[in-house]
């Protein structure tokens, strides 16, 4: 029993993972957290589902076609609600995050209707047999698709240029701004590339339960807890603490209690923020003056 | 027995080591100067005794007790109390109400009394708005007082920050650059300020500036810190033939101005 | 009289005036408004003054709510008691969710606060044999003195004496070494703590005051709702509360007013739109911050600096 659990809670949480990172990215770029992240991948994930039931296209190149959706969304987003608050107080972002958060959300609603709709997966849940162990192919596949989207964004942030721009202006953004980084541009980009994962995990999550317009918040907020744990700023760290979130989720679930499942984010995120705020790998850097 | 009396203190940034092992003391109605190159970690000495970082090594007494340990805000009501290199002000209210929100701590009615705007609350609020007055008066802001800070020039928001640190009517003041971005006309002013905080009202003086001038004309003692080392320690005149201070400062040749 | 205390008293005239020539409707909406203000104060006192954010406001108002409920048809005690109880639990938690904000700041907290009010719903929801679960709760209606109010009509007034006290109480504070205090840790924390203000002592006041605030108006809507459940207590109340705060305006007792009448009001003009309504409050909250990042209580002020006044928002 408890392998199997082990391993969809590591679904779960790459599941997780892909929003979390979406998050970390563009808190990192920008400073600002988007709550409305769940709801642009719920959005996504519904764009990509009519493109399914319209044309008939493969899931596999929907799942691809995931990207640019995503990207658009993001990039959009950016331009129109958050470019005019660059210069504003910090929490005028995070409200108008908020703002983003209802149009979304009930914009789901008012276009796709409350009904809940059948998401095929590209995954059987049939068993495979791994070590001895049983698990869903459905679940390695969760997992191989995330591991690509991390690989992308390694070598992203590694190789390019905008992915090094975007690191720089991560670290130090008066100084990446006076080496000529343009950080307009670096918000724009996080902005597209986090909305393109974080449709992705939409399509990952979709087919696991029913896609409706609430899909995403129980997700939002587990990325969050995953994201708090590895400290908000790394990327690794947030993939890892949600993975940690995914697998004890699931033993939660088992052998505790299945109604508070998912408010147990919500008692980690506070553990974490009273014992340990900076995250469990992360040093914490006092402000300099 | 020193004032305040620093030793062993260490403390590194991911790695980076900014301070390491120093020691020192600052003695009653004493100026010390603090210089040296950018970067050796001078700012952060003065952020480890007004404890906005704390110290991983080390010890800072303060009148024989210890501060490591306490709380930022503890610090300042033992009457330490300091000015910014970057300047940290409230900058949307007044100079007026920035003074009294440096004193604003010695003067609290209850919570129940805030609330509900009982006398006792509006006792303590005459009692501080007096004394900003007065301090007001006596530092010649009369004019600026009902200004906002972001809307004055830079070395008057510079005035404003002394002013505030003033008012926590502070033993020990930390000034981190008072001098930075002046000419030498307003730096001789800093200087006599300085020197002046120390005369009339018997505050000892941990003073960091890149100005030699004003270093050399206002300060009792020097130290000298490089790469968080300290290299030298002596009077003015002692500083000023030291090798290892000239050699130090002669290694980097882009911040001594 | 001075021009400040004299557009108060205007407004409270043109306030205790407005339900003459309603109906019962109308006495309800009016209700509300003052309902709606009175969270709009609270978060005047967190966000505006405190700059910290709350996400999860709805759990304080469903700990007032319930509180007010229990205490009333549990223990049969009067109406007011309740109130009084509703606000001190609420403040109790608020107290205890400011813990976290102790050791962080903006965005976390944020997080914290959502994830506080999620739990609150679910254990609201779960703990079926004190808050009726799934059934939800029937309240009593309010009653002074050992009489009953029937009508919404005599109930606005009360709602309207006790919002004024609150508005009162927040605008002391405001003015107060207490408040300012909190303002300065909002403006810079480095430089207030070196001026000896302690940021934890004034988080936890700034979190339980403004939880007691919400929870007194939870505990008041309740019995003006008659029937409680958890789904009123939503994620989206809170986010209307948050809308409703910076739309009216967070840094002004004015601006909490004039956002209760927008919530309790925008729901009525907009009703034509169905299920594009809760879009267009999304809207006009981006729209808020982008043109108009001082709330609707910022035309006032516009108004009023033509005139060579002090604007209203400054304390
Ligand atoms: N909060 C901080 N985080 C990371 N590094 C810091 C911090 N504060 C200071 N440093 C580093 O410590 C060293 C000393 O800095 P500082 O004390 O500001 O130098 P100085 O004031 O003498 O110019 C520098 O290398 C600086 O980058
Ligand atoms: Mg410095």
């Amino acid at each position: 029993m408890i392998p199997q659990l082990v391993v969809s809670g590591l679904a779960l949480g790459s599941i997780y993972a892909l929003l979390a990172l979406s998050l970390v990215l563009i808190n990192k770029a920008t400073d600002v957290v988007n709550f409305a992240q769940g709801e642009m991948a719920m959005v996504g994930t519904f764009v990509c589902f009519t493109l399914l039931a319209r044309t008939g296209l493969p899931l596999v190149i929907i799942l691809v076609l995931a990207v640019p959706i995503g990207g658009l969304i993001g990039i959009v987003t950016e331009r129109v609600t958050m470019r005019p608050l660059q210069s504003a107080p910090p929490i005028n972002s995070l409200i108008a995050t908020i703002g983003l958060w209802m149009v979304f959300h009930h914009g789901a609603g008012w276009i796709w209707g409350y009904d809940p709709v059948r998401f095929p997966s590209l995954f059987s849940p049939n068993p495979v047999n791994i070590l001895g162990a049983r698990v869903a192919e459905n679940s390695l596949g969760i997992v191989g698709v995330s591991f690509l989207v991390v690989a992308v964004l390694y070598v992203f942030f590694e190789y390019t240029r905008a992915g090094i721009a975007m690191r720089a202006a991560s670290m130090n953004r008066r100084a990446a701004q006076l080496m000529g980084v343009n950080i307009g541009r670096v918000s724009l980009t996080a902005w597209g590339l986090a909305t393109a994962i974080s449709v992705v995990s939409g399509l990952l999550v979709a087919p696991l339960t029913f896609l409706d317009f609430d899909i995403m918040f129980a997700v939002l907020l587990k990325a969050f807890a995953g994201a708090i744990l590895g400290g908000f700023n790394s990327l690794v760290g947030a993939v890892v603490g949600c993975l940690v979130i995914g697998v004890i989720e699931n033993l939660f679930a088992a052998y505790i209690s299945a109604s508070f499942k998912d408010t147990f984010a919500f008692a980690i995120i506070i553990a974490v923020l009273m014992v340990r705020p900076q995250g469990l790998f992360t040093r914490q850097i006092a402000k300099k003056v | 027995m020193a004032l305040l009396e620093l030793s062993g203190i260490s403390l590194s940034f991911s790695g980076l080591r900014a301070l390491s092992d120093v020691s020192f003391s600052v003695a009653e109605s004493q100026i010390v100067g603090l210089i040296g190159p950018n970067g050796a970690g001078k700012s952060t000495l003065i952020n480890c005794v007004s404890h906005l970082y704390r110290p991983e090594r080390g010890s800072i007494l303060f009148n024989g007790q210890e501060l490591v340990g306490r709380s930022t805000p503890e610090v300042a009501a033992m009457g330490i109390r300091r000015t910014f290199q970057n300047l940290e002000l409230f900058r949307e209210v007044s100079v007026r109400e920035n003074i009294t929100l440096g004193l604003v701590y010695r003067y609290r009615a209850g919570i129940l009394s805030d609330f509900l705007n009982l006398p006792s609350a509006r006792a303590m609020r005459r009692e501080a708005n007096a004394e900003t007055a007065a301090i007001i008066e006596r530092l010649g802001l009369n004019d600026v007082a009902d200004v906002r800070v972001c809307e004055l020039s830079y070395g008057l928001q510079k005035s404003v920050e002394m002013a505030r640190a003033l008012a926590g009517r502070p033993k020990l003041m930390l000034l981190d650059e008072p001098a930075a971005g002046m000419n030498p006309e307003e730096s001789r002013r800093v200087a006599d300020t300085v020197r002046r905080l120390r005369d009339e009202n018997g505050i000892s003086i941990l003073l960091v500036e890149h100005d030699m001038r004003v270093v050399m004309s206002a300060c009792d003692r020097i130290v000298v810190l490089d790469h968080g080392e300290k290299i030298a320690e002596g009077t003015p005149a002692e500083i000023r033939n030291s090798p290892a201070v000239i050699k130090a400062y002669l290694g980097e040749d882009d911040d001594h101005a | 009289m001075p021009p400040r205390k004299l557009v108060i008293f205007l407004v409270v005239a043109v306030l205790a005036a407005l339900p003459f020539g309603l109906g019962n409707y109308g006495y309800y909406i009016l209700a509300s408004v003052m309902i709606y203000a009175m969270v709009g104060l609270s978060l005047n006192i967190l966000i505006g003054m405190g700059g910290q954010i709350s996400i999860g406001h709805a759990g304080f108002w469903a700990l007032g709510a319930y509180a007010s409920a229990i205490v009333v048809t549990k223990a049969g005690l009067p109406f007011l008691v309740g109130v009084l109880a509703g606000g001190v639990v609420a403040g109790l938690f608020g107290a205890l969710v400011a813990l976290p904000a102790l050791r962080v700041q903006g965005h976390y907290l944020a997080i914290a606060t959502l994830g506080f009010a999620l739990f609150v719903q679910q254990m609201l929801f779960e703990w079926e044999s004190f808050t009726g679960g799934r059934q939800g709760l029937f309240v009593p209606r309010p009653s002074l003195f050992g009489t009953e109010m029937q009508s919404d009509f005599g109930y606005y007034y009360v709602l309207l004496a006790i919002f004024l006290l609150l508005a009162w109480i927040a605008h002391n504070f405001a003015k107060s070494h207490t408040g300012r205090s909190l303002m300065a840790l909002r403006m810079s924390a480095v430089a207030a703590e070196c001026c000896g203000i302690p940021r934890p002592k004034h988080v936890i006041i700034a979190f339980a005051t403004s939880a007691f605030f919400t929870g007194v108006s939870g505990a008041l809507f309740a019995h003006l709702l008659g029937h409680l459940s958890t789904e009123t207590f939503s994620l989206a109340a809170s986010l209307s509360f948050l809308s409703m705060a910076v739309i009216g305006g967070l840094h002004s007792r004015g601006g909490a007013l004039l956002g209760g009448f927008y919530l309790a009001l925008a729901p009525e003009v907009l009703r034509e739109f169905k299920d594009a309504q809760m879009v267009i409050y999304g809207v006009l909250l981006i729209l808020c911050v982008q043109f108009l990042p001082g709330g609707l209580i910022s035309i006032v002020d516009v108004v009023r600096s033509r005139l060579g006044r002090k604007p209203l928002g400054t304390p």
